[in-house]
């Protein structure tokens, strides 16, 4: 019986994460903006970003976290600012071709489950009734309304890249397409992304941008409780049955990212564990 | 923003394969391990075998011919040409056996081996073939669905046991098209064949997750092989349904292809990635 003999691994400190890559480098001198970059599935990409070469302007709401998660890495630049609020976007975007004139890559990732006067993490209560208006305006305003107000101030610096193009990513999720009785507002924002998706690819796509979204399971990150219950009954849908870790997560949205997928535009990329086939 | 207008990315890990430069972006995935892909003298096939190659993988090529693989591979280091007929399970059986005797367990299988129509239909119709139903004959529709469908899965049955010697997972592409998702009138066989890949794929891929052996599809849109019609009025007009109006070069299909093989894509599992320019969303 053979042993499968280990492959090159190569791992390269961002901060103090030690990130996989595999030895690949294929974002040096690349500009990238990644929003949620914090904690969670966001700061993973950032960091497999910068592993790879790039410079990643790192986006969140939460300003100290943020201030706390980079501090003293390089390459990274933190702008602390609201995903929903136009403005505040339009500001971040308009520091970044200041700065770099450019942008190669953009991940849409600020996300919440619910409204935090409900629930902090999943599950919220799904019982319509229980779904006020603000609730309901909160979510789409931030996971969906949000990667809008991004993707609208990003398109003119990834514009400026000139015919090679780029790339943006948005996190929908396994919710939006696995029939599951979460409270709404959660899978209706990340439904509405993969047709934001559609719409930008096909638009897009004759200037070499190409627009694709990430459907991922329960991540090992922020969004999820500290309930092993909970978590067990979740994992049990996926024939792989276990909880993915960020940077497993961060290395497919990266992936999308790169010249390696040159041609994907428009596709939902189901990373679930075959949860949804 | 003119300083930028004509920006070219560096090329990071050129590796040189058989004579021919791999972009491999540095990645080196596969280093000691073993993988095997069928259709493996040409096209995407050949392309895969390449890229696997340049991260130092140790590569069983496979397709009908002897002599075309002798040609392609010849000399080169780390691969190893086997002649098989993967509508033929004795074949099929027979190169596994190999593989087993040799290295004793497999990594990564790609089936990238295919066929767009019958010889004698592709001859009769100099490139591609009507899809008027009266035209497809019994033995072409047997042909196209013997290589393409029962083919792919007699080298994933095959490959099985020795995917799961290795103690430690593998992976399994395997090849769908574009034309099994979108509604273009191609000879029937084709899209019929591709189609069952995919859902041969998720049965295979829910069977074998708990082994940490995952199963995927990638369905390509028109990719530059010999495999692409020749009839420029009909490639344009394929083409002019894609986003992204171009025939992907097919290293670009074998980047992603590998890629699934990799353990980057490690929670993947029963998923046709559509590689289409946009053409299928």
């Amino acid at each position: 019986m053979m042993s499968d003999t280990p492959s090159q691994h190569t791992t390269v400190m961002v901060g103090q994460t030690p990130v996989e890559t595999w030895g690949a480098r294929r974002f040096q001198g690349r500009v990238a903006a990644v929003t949620g970059a914090a904690r969670g599935i966001g700061r993973a990409v950032a960091e497999r970003l910068i592993a790879e070469g790039a410079t990643v302007y790192c986006l969140d709401l939460r300003a100290e976290l943020l201030k706390e998660s980079w501090a003293g890495v390089e390459r990274a630049v933190t702008i602390a600012n609201d995903v929903g609020d136009s403005a505040a976007v339009d500001a971040a975007f308009e520091r970044i071709r200041a700065e770099q004139g450019r942008l190669h890559v953009l991940v849409c990732n600020a996300g919440v489950p619910d409204h935090p006067k409900r629930a902090r993490d999943f599950p919220g209560d799904p019982e319509p009734a229980t779904i006020d208006d603000e609730t309901w305006e909160f979510v789409h305003r931030v996971n969906l309304t949000g990667a809008f107000n991004c993707i609208r101030a990003a398109v003119p610096l990834i514009r400026a890249v000139g015919p090679a193009g780029g790339a943006i990513v948005n996190l929908s999720s396994v919710a939006a397409l696995h029939p599951s009785p979460l409270a709404a507002p959660y899978p209706s924002s990340k439904s509405g992304l993969i047709g934001m998706t559609h719409a930008f690819a096909a638009l897009l796509g004759a200037e070499n941008i190409r627009v694709n979204a990430v459907a991922p399971a329960a991540t090992d990150g922020a969004m999820m409780p500290d309930d092993k219950e909970y978590l067990a009954t979740l994992t049990a849908k996926q024939p792989i049955d276990r909880l993915v870790p960020p940077s497993e997560m961060a290395a497919n949205i990266v992936y999308l990212c790169s010249d390696e997928a040159q041609f994907i535009t428009g596709q939902t990329v189901s990373v679930s564990g075959g949860m949804v086939m | 923003m003119d300083k930028y207008a004509n920006e070219i990315q560096p090329v990071v890990g050129p590796v040189e394969v058989g004579g021919e430069l791999v972009e491999t972006w540095g990645f080196r995935r596969f280093t000691g391990r073993v993988a095997a892909v069928t259709g493996a003298a040409s096209g995407m096939g050949e392309a895969v075998v390449r890229r696997f190659l340049a991260e130092g993988a140790i590569v069983y090529a496979l397709d009908l011919s002897q002599d075309k693989l002798d040609r392609m591979w010849g000399g080169v280091p780390g691969v190893t040409g086997i002649a098989v007929d993967v509508a033929d399970s004795a074949s099929v059986n027979a190169a596994f056996e190999r593989i087993r005797a040799e290295h004793g367990g497999l990594h990564s299988l790609v089936t990238a081996a295919g066929v767009a129509d019958s010889p004698a239909r592709m001859n009769a119709a100099g490139g591609h073939s009507p899809a008027d139903l009266s035209t497809i004959d019994d033995d072409s529709w047997n042909f196209v669905i013997g290589v393409n469908l029962t083919g792919t899965f007699y080298c994933i049955r095959a490959a099985m046991p020795l995917i799961q010697a290795t103690g430690a997972g593998g992976a399994i592409v395997t090849i769908s098209s574009v034309g099994a998702f979108a509604p273009y009138p191609l000879p029937a066989a084709y899209p019929a064949s591709k189609a069952g890949v995919t859902g041969m794929t998720r049965a295979i891929a829910a069977l074998v997750a708990r082994e940490n052996i995952r199963v995927n599809a990638v369905a390509p849109a028109a990719t530059r092989t010999a495999m692409l019609p020749t009839d420029e009025a009909l490639l344009d007009s394929l083409l002019a349904l894609q986003p992204i109006p171009r025939a992907i070069p097919a290293s670009e299909m074998a980047a992603s292809i590998v890629y699934l093989c990799s353990d980057e894509a490690q929670f993947m599992t029963g998923q046709t990635v559509h590689i289409n320019g946009g053409m299928v969303m």
